[in-house]
């Protein structure tokens, strides 16, 4: 009685902290969408729709929401049948590599990719003109009159990986008999694939697909790099300077809203439909083909092809991080650790690293804190309620970061109901641990829920058995057991913190509260060597992201893609 | 267990710690002066060294605080809002304005942010109250040059050598067909220097003959970037070929890549060098040493941080800041400085009218924004229909026109403070540029036929 | 003609020898039971049966047609899967004509197949249904439907009935019996539960650790294991260290004293080392010829029939099963006297035992 009521109350609590984090947010942005000084009015919402250049933003949006959906599924599909099927040489190492442009927010991506693709000078275009196929005078404008392909290619080079991990978590959760058994009847693969594979790994494309979507339509770094200006977050963004006397962006936030949300519950929709509780018999022997050597190369050259692809961003920022000077030529002329020091060292970015390490780490705690409560009521206790908490927790899935983002600014405005966080003039380590928290809960949440469930209850009802309290068995039993998912969660949530572009980009006002993210930008409008400190600083993301990523899918391995599903 | 448990509150309390530090030091710390200002990291590290030294010596302990802002649009929101809240009963936590060119110091003059102070006439006589047809200094107190900009074109010189195509000299070099797609422009709703680069194209040439002048160059834009630098940035990387641009960005960044990639020309009779002022703001309760750093900023000892070498006597510590001082003594023989423009040698005759300046500034941009970035396709299209038809006067008059007269843009100008006039008179404007550059292609494609 | 026939089939994975060299020959209509506990290798040869594994060396002919080299779709080798392989996202008629799909069977003559396969099963009320909402046991009979449907030439069966409770299992034994002889069908079965096998099978072929360690029909699979492996595989026996006394007749020395028997392996010699394997309920009660007697140490009733453990002269223990009227009178401590028939003493090459 008294532990199914302290559950109870524990689940009451978390639902009223999500409550005030996370909906009072949504609704004060909602809210703010539909005013105009201070009365109810629908004078912006419906000039969202009537202005063209608006309708043109959202058009924009959507069409990168699309665009990069298809592309990232076009670029994942292969690369994740290819090792669901084969066995090839250095495979191991190949389905790592092709996970490494997710290190990198889009928008430092962004930094080098501009430099790349320069016009006049840039190494693509140079190395177009030495091969004859682009006129050395009249060079392609890759970026003045392809910029929305620049954006959706870059998006998309960069959010493969989630799809990717998606399908494979499917994959992998499909019985290999179901499809041996096609075979086995006579089916030849195409068949096979379509009639079998296709159906049951349709949950991982619907999961994949609707976090890629609501991802890159609401993509801000990335068009703002790329002065693609006419997309519904960069009018947001372009519009937060005079937010207290002008209040559509509001009203467009509020409808980006209410297309991700729109899209997160089709894709939930379709994805409960389809979806099968199937439990891999043990002994099922999953049959990959071993390939001989020329046939591997043949499987590795798409992983090959996509990873030289992705990874061209990330390299212009590696060089842009090095070069001393590079101007017309493929690779920089001169060559200089200087910027990585002066990354390390000087007075905007050494205070925006601290600072980054603090906010993520807090935010991790905060984040390891509630998810593992959450997710321990959700698993383990029938409290009332936790259906709801279920929901509330995977929400920030389907709310764009600029929304919530908005929303604190909303909530934390002069008169505002946290008036006394507004980050023009207090500290916003407060805020910033609450937004990257928000955000990063349901990674955290979706690990500790598997741990939980691949964890036998009857373990700790055993401890229970033997006279030990709720908290004795939770800190003694249940924490070491899911101790696994609890790393890879908490080191998800950090590095992803760390790299958090929407809620830096808006939330922190001040150079000595700059995180990371927040520097990078600032720095890369600096002339002279600002770049060169961006991409440096960029490096440093990336090689931190990349070790916590390693690290996590060590622990997890396979589940790894379970994380970015929902 | 129970160690392990306290080392993991000692880890978060160390983490947690740094955010209790100096609890709402912005608005009450005595000695933080909050300055807000468009200026580079570099030109905040060399003025807080340098006026940090100055006030110890002096026997004062003034630290200086900036708020970075991008771009002169943004400054004068984030001062609305903040004087918005002011009203709303929360003290405003910023002192000093900081740069960001004379509109925006107009402007925010205006609406009573500007605190008029007086700083020591001995200072002043240094330099002269009016230049060239411009106020160098608010006769009110309100404001008080701190640096001149002059503005030019920034261009690619290695691209134009390889095309064969001479310097660009003049702003109307940008309007040739040649440029399509291959300059870039600052967004003016943001960009005070855009603003004022394109109001001088406006004043050199006339309303009538202005405007088409500066819509081609729109036309031939690639892109338009939110800040004057990424211009810079852009002429640099090669992306594209030329850009208006304020001088001294322009020498910074050819002393950084180089005289034989990167060109600077000021275009002849086509700028005034327009003042970048500092001031105080109102109902700061740290007016004294606001007042302070105005003096120090106006001093032999802050102008000779803008132009002297690194290294030399009271010049920069660690980055040359290529800015022209206001202080005309600088610019006398045997005065050492890294700059080649002169704004009391070079005097080309161009007069500005301030007031038109003032009055059109909350025009001209939202008028470019709408006609040649938001409708960037259409324009592109439009521009290429007039360019392969350069004898059709049709197409031209169309390419040209505009919703309004010069009278008529002016009373818009005043009216464009509400938020729902500012989005019902700007959709109205783009009905009119599409449908004219839609027509242009229609009549382009007929007239193709024939 | 033989449907199949397996020549000198190996397979290993990595180090591990799953099939050592197996050659086997399986007659029309036969059920044939590859038999053996987890891990012998079994499965694995019914796979390369299918053509979903391949094997290092050695050949596999379907009929005439050497299929080693073909597609397993092309074997018309059609499997029962021990998880059944249900298709969950197909209702059980659509799982069922799937087989026919591919065949580009016209639709009339499918769906005519198709009620008649799940008629054969019991399930023609249950058509339209997905196979998460059957009970196991009608999953069973789906995933047999779907193999039957297509008429193959062979069937292999994959632990077919591991999933099921015990009372449904004995149902469905006899079902699949009753469906492969109707259908005049050759099966390849596999399993680890010998009374399945015993009860099912034409022909038994008993493996371990990859090889075939004896082939023929459950009588004599049962009564005449070839080795100490096999007659302990096939059900609980006593297994006595012995040695030769006597070849005609056959004498038995045990530490337990002298058996009698009624053959000998070939090829044993008077004075070699050898087992001899009483199994439980061959013990008869009473003093005979060659008769042994102990103390009973446990007892366990079990309404037909009493498990005894009696521990015999030298502390050794025996099991020992009574059935019949009287059955359970003795308790523990309880004197017992028992002997054994010559017919029921079967005598074992001794030899390295056999590994488990």
């Amino acid at each position: 009685m008294s532990r199914r009521s302290g559950a109870q109350v524990l689940c009451l609590l978390l639902l009223a902290a999500l409550a005030a984090l996370l909906v009072l947010p949504i609704l004060k942005v909602v809210a703010s969408g539909f005013q105009t000084g201070g009365r109810f009015s629908l004078f912006f919402v419906i000039n969202a729709f009537s202005r063209e250049v608006y309708r043109q933003g959202l058009v924009n949006s959507l069409m990168i929401g699309l665009c990069v959906t298809v592309l990232t599924a076009l670029i994942s599909i292969p690369l994740a049948l290819i090792s669901h099927r084969f066995d090839f040489t250095a495979k191991k190492l190949f389905s790592a590599v092709v996970l490494v442009p997710m290190i990198l927010p889009p928008f430092v991506g962004a930094i080098g990719l501009r430099r790349m693709l320069a016009r006049e000078g840039g190494p693509v275009n140079l190395m177009l003109s030495h091969l004859g196929l682009v006129d050395p005078l009249n060079p392609p404008n890759w970026l003045g009159e392809h910029a929305f392909w620049a954006v959706v290619i870059l998006e998309a080079l960069h959010l493969y990986p989630i799809f990717l991990l998606n399908i494979q978590a499917a994959l992998a959760n499909i019985d290999p008999t179901l499809e041996q058994a096609s075979e086995n009847l006579g089916a030849g693969p195409l068949r096979t694939f379509r009639r079998v594979t296709l159906p049951l790994m349709r949950p991982g494309l619907f999961a994949g697909g609707s976090i890629v979507f609501i991802w890159s339509f609401t993509e801000l770094g990335t068009p703002l790099m790329f002065d693609f200006n006419e997309v519904a977050p960069v009018q947001v963004f372009h519009g937060l300077h005079h937010i207290d006397i002008h209040p559509q962006p509001y009203a467009l936030v509020v409808i980006l809203l209410a297309v991700s949300v729109l899209v997160y519950l089709v894709g939930k929709l379709l994805l409960g439909r389809s979806s099968f509780a199937m439990v891999v018999k043990a002994g099922a022997v999953s049959r990959t083909r071993r390939l001989g050597p020329l046939l591997s190369l043949a499987a590795a050259a798409p992983f090959i092809v996509v990873f030289c692809l992705a990874v061209v961003p990330h390299a212009g920022v590696i060089l842009l991080s090095v070069a001393d000077k590079w101007q017309g030529t493929l690779l920089p002329a001169a060559w200089t650790a200087a910027h990585h020091g002066e990354a390390l060292t000087s007075p905007v970015s050494l205070p925006a690293v601290l600072n980054s390490l603090r906010y993520a780490s807090l935010s991790m705690i905060v984040d390891l804190i509630i998810g593992f409560a959450v997710a321990y009521v959700v698993v383990r206790t029938r409290a009332f309620g936790r259906t709801a908490l279920d929901a509330l927790s995977m929400l920030p899935l389907a709310v764009p970061g600029i929304v919530m983002a908005f929303g604190y600014i909303a909530l934390t405005r002069p008169g505002g109901m946290l008036a006394a966080l507004d980050p023009r003039s207090t500290d916003p380590t407060v805020l910033l641990i609450i937004a990257y928290a928000v955000r990063r809960l349901p990674y955290v949440v979706r690990s500790c829920a598997a741990g939980l469930e691949q964890t036998s209850v009857t373990l700790e009802e055993a401890a229970r058995n033997l006279g030990a309290g709720a908290l004795r068995t939770i800190g003694r039993i249940t924490v070491p057991l899911v101790m696994a998912n609890l790393v890879a969660a908490a080191l998800l949530a950090f590095s992803f913190a760390v790299l958090e572009v929407s809620d830096s980009l808006i939330l922190a006002y001040w150079p000595e509260d700059y995180p990371v993210t927040k520097a990078i930008w600032e720095l890369s409008f600096r002339l002279q060597h600002g770049e060169a400190i961006a991409s440096a600083l960029g490096v440093w993301g990336m090689l931190l992201l990349a070790a916590t990523i390693f690290i996590a899918s060590r622990i997890l391995g396979k589940r790894l893609g379970a994380l970015f599903r929902f | 267990m129970r160690p392990a448990l306290r080392a993991w509150a000692c880890l978060i309390a160390a983490l947690a710690a740094p955010s209790c530090r100096e609890p709402v030091a912005r608005e009450a710390d005595p000695d933080t002066l909050v300055v807000i200002s468009p200026h580079d990291e570099a030109i905040r590290e060399e003025f807080t060294i340098a006026f940090e030294k100055a006030e110890r010596e002096a026997g004062f302990e003034g630290r200086l605080r900036w708020q970075p802002a991008r771009g002169t649009g943004n400054i004068l929101k984030l001062l609305e809002s903040e004087f918005s809240a002011a009203r709303q009963g929360r003290p405003v936590g910023i002192d000093v304005l900081f740069g960001g060119g004379p509109p925006a110091f107009e402007k925010a003059r205006k609406s009573g942010f500007l605190e008029p102070v007086e700083v020591d006439p001995a200072l002043l006589e240094a330099f002269p109250e009016r230049w060239g047809g411009i106020a160098y200094r608010d006769p009110g107190g309100s404001w008080y040059g701190a640096t001149v900009n002059g503005f030019g074109i920034l261009f690619h010189r290695k691209g134009h050598r390889e095309r064969g195509w001479p310097e660009p000299r003049a702003w109307a070099d940008l309007a040739h067909p040649r440029y399509a797609g291959s300059v870039e422009l600052a967004d003016a709703t943001v960009s005070g220097s855009a603003q004022a680069a394109y109001e001088m194209i406006l004043q050199q040439h006339g309303w009538e003959r202005g405007w088409p002048l500066l819509h081609r160059i729109g036309a031939n834009a690639s892109s338009f970037p939110r800040s004057g630098s990424d211009v810079v940035r852009d002429v640099s990387a090669g992306q594209v070929l030329a850009g208006m641009t304020i001088d001294f960005y322009a020498y910074t960044q050819i002393d950084h890549v180089g005289d034989d990639v990167l060109g600077f020309n000021a275009p002849r009779g086509g700028t005034a060098y327009t003042p970048d002022p500092i001031a105080v703001l109102r109902g700061t309760p740290r007016r004294a040493m606001a007042v302070r750093f105005v003096e120090f900023v106006l001093s032999e000892r802050g102008q000779r941080l803008w132009a002297s070498p690194v290294g030399a006597r009271h010049g920069p510590v660690k980055n040359a800041l290529f800015r022209p001082p206001i202080l005309p003594a600088l610019y006398g023989p045997g005065e050492k400085i890294v700059i080649r423009s002169d704004p009391y040698g070079d005097s080309e005759g161009f007069t500005l009218d301030e007031k038109m300046f003032e009055r059109r500034s909350r025009l001209i941009g939202p008028l470019l924004k709408v006609s040649c970035i938001q409708l960037k396709e259409p324009l592109r299209r439009a521009w290429e229909a007039v360019r392969a038809n350069p004898g059709d006067a049709r197409l031209s008059e169309l390419f040209d026109a505009l919703p309004f007269s010069e009278a008529e843009g002016l009373a818009h100008a005043d009216a464009l403070s509400d938020p729902i006039t500012v989005e019902k008179l700007e959709e109205s404007w783009y009905r009119f540029f599409k449908g004219n550059y839609q027509e242009i292609v229609r009549l382009a494609a007929g007239g193709g036929g024939e | 003609m033989t449907p199949i026939r397996i020549e000198s089939v190996s397979k290993r994975f990595g180090r591990t020898v799953a099939i050592d060299s197996v050659s086997l020959d399986i007659g029309e209509g036969e059920i044939f039971f590859l038999l053996g506990p987890s891990g012998c290798g079994k499965t694995t040869l019914l796979r390369v049966v299918a053509g979903l594994e391949v094997p290092d060396e050695g050949r596999v002919f379907l009929g005439e047609t050497d299929v080693t080299d073909l597609p397993a779709r092309l074997r018309e080798a059609v499997m029962v899967f021990q998880s059944y392989a249900l298709w969950p996202h197909m209702s059980v008629e659509r799982n069922v004509s799937f087989g026919l799909e591919v065949r580009s069977v016209p639709r009339a003559e499918r769906e005519r197949s198709v009620r008649r396969a799940l008629e054969q099963v019991k399930l023609e009320a249950l058509a339209a249904r997905k196979p998460g909402q059957l009970s196991g046991g009608q999953q069973q009979r789906v995933a047999l439907a779907r193999a039957l449907v297509v008429k193959p030439r062979v069937l292999l069966l994959d632990e077919p009935l591991s999933n099921l409770d015990a009372a449904l299992r004995s149902e469905m034994r006899g079902e699949i019996r009753r469906l492969c002889n109707e259908a005049g069908l050759t099966a390849l079965y596999v399993t680890h539960d010998q009374h399945e096998a015993l009860a099912v099978a034409d022909r038994i072929a008993l493996l371990d650790a990859g090889r075939i360690v004896q082939v023929g029909t459950p009588r004599e699979i049962y009564t005449r294991p070839a080795s100490r492996f096999a007659a302990e595989f096939m059900g609980v026996t006593n297994i006595i260290e012995a040695r030769v006394a006597g070849l005609d007749p056959a004498l038995l020395e045990t530490a337990l004293g002298t058996f009698g028997a009624t053959r000998l392996p070939v090829g044993i010699a008077a004075g070699d080392a050898a087992l001899v394997s009483v199994r439980p309920e061959a013990w008869r009660r009473g003093k005979g010829t060659h008769g042994v007697s102990g103390r009973v140490a446990t007892v366990a009733f079990l309404g037909d029939h009493a498990e005894y453990v009696v521990e015999a002269e030298g502390g050794r223990a025996l099991r020992v099963t009574e059935r019949g009227p009287g059955t359970g009178v003795f308790e523990a401590g309880d004197m017992l006297e028992l002997h054994v028939d010559p017919v029921d003493v079967l005598v074992l090459p001794a030899g390295p035992g056999e590994p488990e």
